[in-house]
C-alpha cells in the first residue's frame, strides 16, 4: 500500500523533502485525533514539480491585469481570456458586488462599456487578493499563470505530470492532491486509471469547480469511478471556489464533497489547514485499510 | 450519465415553400433511434405545433456544450429545406426565408463546433442543396447556432453527411407505406443488419459489441439512395456527400441484428453481450424482439451486401479524384483512377479534371505585363478597373485594362507601393476586390460561375522570382490541383501525415507562395492546426507587407478570441474566398458596411465574386 502525496503551486524553492514532512506531521496530528499512528513515510511518494514549475513559468512572460491597463489589450489574448472568465466567476460566487468594484476605480473617471474594461478586471483581483493575506506568496495573479500554463501548454503539463507518473506504482495507492496538485493528479489518473490499482482519490482545496478552468481539461471524468473520489474545502478558500458536485463538475459516479474544512492558514487554502481536519483524516484512514 | 447528446431539428413547413411531409417524422425516428441506443441525450425540435426558431435550436446545443465538458459526441441532424449560398449549406426554419436570421449556416456551424471541446461532432443534413432561387433566399445568411466558450481544448473531429451534393436536391418518397427522406431512411437502415464491410467489433471479451463506424457509412448510404431511386424514378440522383476525418472506432450506433420472430436485438450498453441466461429474459422484451419468443445463440451478421455502384456521380468522383492529384502533388500517393472501375465515364471524368487543372495553370505567354504588380485575367473581358494603394487614402484610381497577345486582359499598376485594392468589373457586370501585391502578378481564371483561382506569380525582374523558377513547374501545378480540389469541396487534410506534408511543402520556399498559403490557411484552419495558420499569416505578412483578410480571420477562434490585433489594416476589406464569408459573422471580424448587403450576392464560385448589381457600391464603398 502506498499513498502519493501531490502538491499544489508556489513550492518552487522549496525541500522536498521537508515538505514531504510537513504533509506527514499535519497529518499525524489529524491522525492521533483519532488515536492511529502516524503514516510511515516510508510507503509515501511525494513528486516534486515545484522548481520546474517557477522555471517553466519564469520563460512564460503573461500579462497580468494591471499590465493590460497600462499597455492595453492583446498582449496574449489567450490568457487574457482566461484570466477574465475565472475572474468574473470568483466575482459572483464571492458575491462582490459592482458597487464593490466600481469604488475602487478612480471617481468620475469614465469607463469603457465593453468587455475590454481592464480597470474594472484589475479592481476585481484586488478586492480577491483581500481575501488572501498579504503575507502569503499566493496572489490571484500567480495562481491564474501557473494554473493557465499547466493546463494550456502541452509541453509544460507533459513535464510536470512525468514528474507524477514516475512515482505510480503497482501496488494499491491512495492519492492526496492539493490545490494546483489536484488538477495534475486528475489528468494523471484519468489517463491510468485503467493500471492503477487505486484505493481513493482525496482532493484538497481544489479549483476544478471552476468552470473555466475545468473547461479546459476536455471530456470531464471520474477518474476514481471504482472506489470514490473525495473531495474537501473550506468554503472561505477562493481557490476552491465551487464544490464537485452535478453543477460544477457532473460525472459519474458523482464526487463525494466535504465544505466543512475550517482551514486554520491565513488564506484558508493552506495544506497545513487541510491535512489535519477529522474528516479528511478518517476518509485518508478508510482508504490505508 | 451519457456520454452523447444530440439536437435533432425536423422542419416541413418553411415561409411559402412546399410543405414536406417526412422532416418532422424523420427526425421523431432518428431521435427515437439514438434514444434507444441508450447513451445519447437527445432534444428534439420538430414543428409539429409550434415553429422551430433558430434560438431553440442554439439553446439545445447551449444546453450540451456548455463547459465542463460531458459529451464525448454531438450529433446534430436536420431534416427540411435547404439551400447551397456562398459555398455554404443553409438550413431553413420555420419563419425563413421572410426572416433572414431564421436558418442556420453549416458552415459557420461547423466551423464553431470545432472548438466546442467535445472530441467528436457529427453533422447530418438531410437537406437540398439548390441554390437561391430569390433575393430572398440568398439573403438568408444563417446562423451559427453554435455558442462559443473559451474551451481551448483541441479540435474536434466534425464529422458531416449531407444528403446531396452541391446545387443539387435531395428527395423525400414514398416508400412502403410513408414518405420518407432518403438519406434519413439509408441512415436508419444502416444500423439494421449491416453487411459485416462496415462493422467494426469494439471492446473485448463480454463487453464485445459491434457498430457501424462513421468512415465506412458512406458506400452504404449511398448504395441505399441509390437502390431506392432506382424503385422510385430510375433518372433521378442523389449523390450524398460524406465527409469523416474521425477515427475508425468512432460511431454513432451500434449494430442491430433481426431476431426470429421479427423485430431487433440492440446490443446493450456497458456490459456488451449479456450472458446467456439472461437472453431469454431480454429476448421476451417485446421492445427489442417485436414479441419473438426465442433469441438466437449469437447474432449472426448478414453476408456482405457490397454492391458495386448503381451510379457513376460524377461531381464526386472528380472530386475525388482532384484531391488524389493533389495528393500525388504532394508526393503523399499516386492517383488513382480505380474509383469506379476504369470505366469510360471516369476517363471522361478525368479528362475533365486535367482539363480543369490545365485552365488553372497561369499563362506562361503573358509577354507584355509592364507594371510593378496587378493581373492578368482570363475567362472574361474588363469593362472597367480601379485601385487604391494601400497606404494612400483617397478616391480610387481608374485602370486602364489591356488585352495581351495570349488574350489575357492585362490590369497594369505602375505605382510603388507594398499592395494595391483592386476592384474589377467584368463585362456581364459581375465584380471582383483582390488584393495587387507589389512584385507579383496576380493569374485570374473566371469562369461561368465566377473567378475560379488566382495565381499570384512574381515578376521577372524581382528578388522572389529566382525562387520560384527553380521550383515553378511543382508550384504551379500544386496550386491548380489545389484549386480544383478545393473548387469541389475536397481539399482536406486528412491525417497529420497530410498537413505535415503541405506545410513542408508550403515552408519550402520562403516567401510562402500567396495562393497556396491562402488555399492551406483554409485547409490547415479546418483541420484545425491553428499555429500553421498562424505561422503563414506572419510570414506572408512579413513578406508581403500587409495582413490578407482571411488569415487575420482564420487565426482568430470562432467567438473572436485568439490573435485579434491588426485586422484594421487587411487587405481587402472582406474574404478573398467565398467560403470565409461563411465565418466572418462567428469568428467576430470587423467588416465594412456595405459587406452585409453584398453577401446576399455572391457567387457560388471558389474566390469571392459578386453578382450584377454589385459593381457601383464596389467602386463607390472601396
Amino acid at each position: 500500500m502506498r499513498v502519493l502525496m501531490i502538491h499544489g503551486r508556489a513550492q518552487g524553492g522549496k525541500d522536498p523533502s521537508e515538505l514531504k514532512k510537513n504533509w506527514l506531521a499535519t497529518l499525524e496530528i489529524g491522525l492521533a485525533g483519532h488515536g492511529k499512528p502516524p503514516l510511515n513515510a516510508k510507503t509515501v511518494d511525494f513528486p516534486f514539480y515545484g522548481d520546474l514549475l517557477d522555471e517553466l513559468t519564469a520563460k512564460a512572460s503573461l500579462p497580468t491585469p494591471a499590465d493590460v491597463v497600462a499597455k492595453g489589450p492583446g498582449q496574449n489574448a489567450e490568457f487574457e481570456q482566461f484570466q477574465r472568465s475565472v475572474l468574473m466567476e470568483m466575482k459572483k460566487e464571492m458575491r462582490i458586488s459592482d458597487e464593490e468594484v466600481a469604488a475602487l476605480l478612480p471617481a468620475g473617471a469614465p469607463q469603457e462599456k465593453g468587455p475590454e474594461n481592464w480597470a474594472w478586471v484589475q479592481a476585481i483581483v484586488r478586492l480577491l487578493d483581500r481575501h488572501l493575506t498579504p503575507i502569503s506568496d499566493m496572489t490571484i495573479e500567480n495562481f491564474l499563470k501557473d494554473v493557465f500554463l499547466y493546463l494550456t501548454r502541452p509541453n509544460i503539463t507533459k513535464r510536470i505530470d512525468r514528474t507524477v507518473e514516475a512515482m505510480l506504482s503497482d501496488e494499491p495507492t491512495l492519492v492526496v492532491s492539493h490545490s494546483l496538485g489536484t488538477v495534475v493528479a486528475f489528468n494523471v489518473l484519468r489517463r491510468h486509471k485503467a493500471k492503477l490499482k487505486l484505493t481513493k482519490f482525496i482532493t484538497l482545496g481544489s479549483p476544478l469547480g471552476i468552470t473555466a478552468i475545468s473547461s479546459k481539461l476536455g471530456v470531464i471524468e471520474n477518474p476514481a469511478a471504482a472506489v470514490g473520489w473525495y473531495n474537501a474545502y473550506d468554503e472561505r478558500d477562493i481557490v476552491a471556489l465551487n464544490p464537485l458536485d452535478s453543477s460544477y463538475f457532473p460525472v459519474n459516479p458523482s464526487v463525494m464533497n466535504y465544505n466543512a474544512v475550517k482551514n486554520h492558514t491565513e488564506n484558508r487554502h493552506g495544506i497545513a489547514g487541510y491535512l489535519n481536519d477529522p474528516s479528511v483524516t478518517a476518509t485518508v484512514m478508510a482508504a490505508m485499510k | 450519465m451519457k456520454d452523447r447528446a444530440a439536437v435533432v431539428v425536423g422542419v416541413d413547413k418553411t415561409g411559402g415553400l412546399t410543405s414536406l411531409k417526412s422532416a418532422a417524422a424523420g427526425a421523431k425516428s432518428v431521435a427515437k433511434w439514438l434514444d434507444e441506443e441508450g447513451n445519447f441525450d437527445v432534444k428534439l425540435l420538430t414543428d409539429d405545433s409550434v415553429p422551430v426558431l433558430a434560438k431553440q435550436i442554439e439553446d439545445a446545443i447551449d444546453a450540451f456544450v456548455r463547459p465542463p465538458i460531458r459529451y464525448r459526441m454531438l450529433l446534430l441532424y436536420f431534416s427540411g429545406h435547404g439551400i447551397w449560398h456562398a459555398r455554404s449549406d443553409i438550413w431553413m426554419l420555420s419563419q425563413a426565408p421572410g426572416r433572414s436570421g431564421e436558418a442556420v449556416n453549416l458552415a459557420a456551424a461547423i466551423d464553431t463546433a470545432r472548438y466546442c471541446g467535445i472530441p467528436n461532432v457529427v453533422f447530418i443534413s438531410d437537406a437540398c442543396r439548390s441554390l437561391p432561387a430569390d433575393i430572398n433566399n440568398a439573403l438568408l445568411s444563417g446562423q451559427s447556432c453554435f455558442p462559443s466558450y473559451d474551451i481551448g481544448a483541441s479540435a474536434a473531429k466534425v464529422d458531416v453527411f449531407r444528403a446531396t451534393t452541391r446545387n443539387k436536391a435531395a428527395y423525400e418518397a414514398v416508400i412502403g407505406s410513408q414518405t420518407q427522406s432518403l438519406l434519413t431512411k439509408a441512415l436508419l437502415s444502416a444500423y439494421v443488419d449491416p453487411p459485416e464491410a462496415i462493422c467494426r467489433k469494439l471492446g473485448h471479451g463480454q463487453a464485445q459489441f459491434e457498430v457501424v463506424p462513421n468512415r465506412l457509412l458512406e458506400d452504404h448510404l449511398q448504395e441505399t439512395v441509390d437502390d431506392l431511386l432506382d424503385k422510385i424514378d430510375p433518372s433521378l440522383q442523389q449523390p450524398i456527400e460524406v465527409e469523416v476525418p474521425s477515427d475508425d472506432d468512432i460511431y454513432i450506433g451500434r449494430a442491430r441484428r433481426t431476431v426470429v420472430g421479427g423485430g431487433t436485438w440492440i446490443p446493450p450498453l456497458d456490459f456488451g453481450f449479456p450472458g446467456a441466461g439472461e437472453w431469454d429474459k431480454l429476448a421476451k422484451a417485446e421492445s427489442w424482439t417485436g414479441g419473438g419468443s426465442s433469441f438466437p445463440d449469437m447474432p449472426k451478421p448478414a453476408p456482405s451486401q457490397q454492391k458495386p455502384r448503381s451510379r457513376v456521380h460524377a461531381r464526386e468522383e472528380i472530386g475525388r479524384a482532384a484531391q488524389e492529384g493533389v495528393r500525388s502533388a504532394l508526393g503523399l500517393g499516386e492517383a488513382s483512377d480505380s474509383a469506379s472501375g476504369g470505366t469510360n465515364a471516369l476517363a471522361a471524368m478525368l479528362q475533365k479534371l486535367e482539363k480543369d487543372v490545365t485552365e488553372l495553370l497561369p499563362a506562361a505567354d503573358v509577354t507584355s505585363f509592364d507594371g510593378r504588380m496587378g493581373f492578368a485575367l482570363t475567362g472574361a473581358g474588363v469593362r472597367r478597373a480601379g485601385f487604391r494603394m494601400v497606404d494612400a487614402p483617397g478616391p480610387i484610381e481608374a485602370l486602364i485594362p489591356k488585352v495581351d497577345g495570349s488574350a489575357a486582359t492585362l490590369l497594369n499598376i505602375q505605382e510603388s507601393a507594398k499592395a494595391a485594392s483592386v476592384i474589377i468589373e467584368l463585362d456581364d457586370h459581375r465584380c471582383l476586390l483582390l488584393p495587387a501585391f507589389e512584385g507579383y502578378v496576380g493569374h485570374c481564371r473566371v469562369g461561368r460561375g465566377g473567378l475560379r483561382h488566382v495565381s499570384y506569380v512574381p515578376l521577372k525582374d524581382t528578388h522572389r522570382w529566382p525562387a520560384y523558377q527553380a521550383r515553378r513547374e511543382t508550384l504551379d501545378m500544386l496550386r491548380a490541383n489545389v484549386a480544383v480540389a478545393a473548387h469541389y469541396g475536397k481539399f482536406r487534410l486528412h491525417s497529420r501525415k497530410d498537413a505535415g506534408r503541405l506545410a513542408e511543402e508550403l515552408f519550402q520556399s520562403d516567401p510562402v507562395d500567396p495562393t497556396l498559403g491562402l488555399y492551406a490557411a483554409y485547409a490547415f484552419a479546418e483541420a484545425g492546426r491553428s499555429s500553421l495558420v498562424a505561422r503563414i499569416r506572419a510570414m506572408m505578412a512579413a513578406d508581403l507587407g500587409v495582413e490578407l483578410f482571411d488569415l487575420a480571420m482564420l487565426t482568430r477562434r470562432p467567438g473572436g478570441s485568439g490573435q485579434a490585433q491588426t485586422e484594421a489594416g487587411t487587405l481587402p476589406a472582406v474574404p478573398l474566398l467565398t467560403a470565409g464569408w461563411n465565418l466572418v459573422a462567428s469568428r467576430q471580424m470587423p467588416s465594412p458596411d456595405w459587406a452585409a448587403t453584398a453577401s446576399s450576392s455572391l457567387a457560388g464560385s471558389l474566390w469571392t465574386t459578386f453578382a450584377p448589381g454589385c459593381a457601383d457600391t464596389l467602386f463607390e464603398a472601396n
